[in-house]
């Protein structure tokens, strides 16, 4: 049966450096090396994962997600807030996954090169786990791109109204017409998985 | 989460969401990622004068402002692209010392942090001293005993004090603790220091103190953005708090001690007592890369023929 997993996506927990008193002054607390290493540990699998959800391509989500963490990296000095790294990142995220599907050569490409597709394998009721995941990555693509990042930071990442207004920089009433017409076409498109669970 | 029996709608989509890709495992590419930002001669630039502050990581910090409701500094998220310059700026208010023509006053510094106690990040911060080296602090490092500070319980933190603090703490090096905790914990504090404390105990109280009024404390114009040292491209995006004559805050550029720019923002408002904000965006797309001040200060309209003569406060920002 489906089986979520919780996804930290909206809480910014990032282990770093313990607090200890007397701690030499002048070490500041966070290099770029140090965020970045800390970042991946923390969101490297739920942000490829978000991003398979808005390309459909695992090893094209992992070029977009690595470009992203570089895209930190270097502008980490300029990154006012280092809390908001990972709004940062699920932002660029966003953004890059758009303009990879705008760039289709981009995927052929990946697809060419052997990019393995979706890996079903080693769910708990197989084939039809399978079947269920390919309809809804198939509905997801099928959605115009701003339902489909609406619909994936909304109910993957379960960011709120305001924060995907942020993470896309549109409007909050922009968001709520997305996310209200992406959901609708995705109940159509998927009933026959929402039906079984009502 | 998702709860078992929940069938709502949106919880059966967000079920389905998230199992389309539980089991995707990413390949390992952090040594990929260190290899391809391994020349990092630009990484250290972060935060270049931020004098410390080895502090927790953990839950986000909520921006804090000063005692009510001045706002944190934000810049607004560029238009489509993700910005490169700060998204949302979200980060602790510190107050630090700084000179005025009236005396030395506080000054406020966001500093980010993350800490699980915003309260906690900006003691450690005060002591760690400000980014902007036009300000000081009152407190040494290693002045707070930072395993003996209370959460606030009826608007009154408990604050031990090793012996590194200053003995006879002044007024305004108090001050510095209740403002800060105060943004911190953002509600007013009542401040109660203890020294000579053991562990778990905060020893007795040496002092006691609650907000200084605000006009009397702080200096009466204060950036919050640039950040001292601040890379800039073509748009300098001032923000900050003034209490200033008809709300004007008169703003100059200055490279080498000679005037390139001059303006002035306009303040939400003077006729209270506290800072109002104030902000605005400057053009220097036409000047050549370098390192400029930036000064803006409260308005002055007797010209030094009365009161101290203008407040000010100045950043160093880098054009690129």
């Amino acid at each position: 049966m489906v089986r979520p997993t919780s996804v930290l996506m909206h809480a910014t927990v990032v282990p770093g450096p313990t607090v200890t008193h007397g701690a030499t002054p002048g070490a500041p607390a966070w290099d770029a090396d140090q965020a970045l290493e800390q970042l991946y540990a923390a969101h490297w699998r739920s942000l490829v994962r978000l991003a398979v959800l808005l390309v459909h391509d695992n090893g094209l989500a992992e070029e977009v997600v690595q470009d992203a963490f570089i895209a930190v990296h270097d502008r980490w000095h300029r990154l006012r807030d280092p809390d908001r790294a990972l709004a940062y990142l699920r932002q660029t995220v966003v953004n890059r996954s758009r303009s990879a599907l705008r760039h289709r050569a981009v995927v052929n490409r990946h697809v060419a090169r052997g990019t393995h597709e979706v890996d079903v394998a080693g769910s708990d009721d197989g084939a039809l786990a399978g079947e269920r995941r390919d309809a809804v990555l198939a509905a997801m693509r099928s959605l115009p791109d701003r339902q489909r990042e609406v619909m994936a930071l909304r109910y993957y990442a379960e960011l709120s109204e305001g924060e995907i207004a942020d993470a896309l920089g549109i409007s909050r009433g922009a968001v709520k017409s997305h996310a209200s017409r992406g959901a609708a076409a995705l109940r159509t498109a998927l009933a026959d998985y929402l039906e079984e669970r009502s | 989460m998702t709860r078992p029996h929940d069938t709502s709608p949106d919880d059966q989509l967000t079920a389905l969401l998230q199992d389309a890709v539980v089991d995707i495992e990413p390949s390992e590419r952090l040594s990929e990622l260190r290899a391809r930002t391994a020349p990092s001669s630009t990484s250290r630039r972060w935060w270049p004068a931020a004098g410390g502050a080895v502090l927790a990581a953990a839950a986000a910090v909520t921006a804090i402002a000063v005692l009510g409701n001045d706002p944190a500094p934000t810049v607004r998220p560029g238009p489509a692209d993700p910005p490169d310059v700060e998204t949302r700026g979200q980060a602790v208010a510190v107050y630090f010392i700084g000179d005025t023509a009236s005396g030395p006053r506080l000054y406020r510094e966001f500093q980010p942090v993350v800490n699980p106690s915003p309260g906690l990040a900006g003691l450690a911060l005060l002591e760690s001293g400000p980014a902007d080296s036009d300000y000081r602090s009152l407190w040494p490092a290693g002045s707070f005993r930072l395993d003996a500070i209370s959460d606030p319980e009826a608007s009154v933190v408990h604050v031990g004090l090793t012996d590194s603090a200053p003995s006879e703490p002044t007024d305004l090096a108090l001050q510095q603790v209740v403002y800060t905790l105060s943004a911190g914990f953002q509600e007013p504090l009542e401040v109660v220091f203890h020294q000579g404390g053991a562990r778990y105990d905060l020893g007795p109280v040496v002092a006691e103190a609650t907000a200084a009024p605000r006009l009397e404390i702080l200096s009466l114009v204060n950036l919050s953005d640039p950040f001292e040292g601040q890379l800039v491209s073509d748009t300098l995006v001032v923000r900050g708090v003034a209490n200033s004559f008809e709300a004007n805050v008169p703003w100059t550029i200055e490279q080498d001690g000679a005037v390139v720019d001059q303006g002035t923002f306009t303040a939400e408002g003077y006729m209270a007592e506290r800072l109002f904000p104030f902000s605005g965006e400057i053009d220097v797309s036409s000047l050549d890369p370098g390192t400029y001040t930036l000064i803006v200060e409260t308005d002055d309209p007797s010209g030094g023929a009365e009161g101290n003569g203008p407040f000010s406060d100045t950043r160093t920002f880098v054009l690129e």
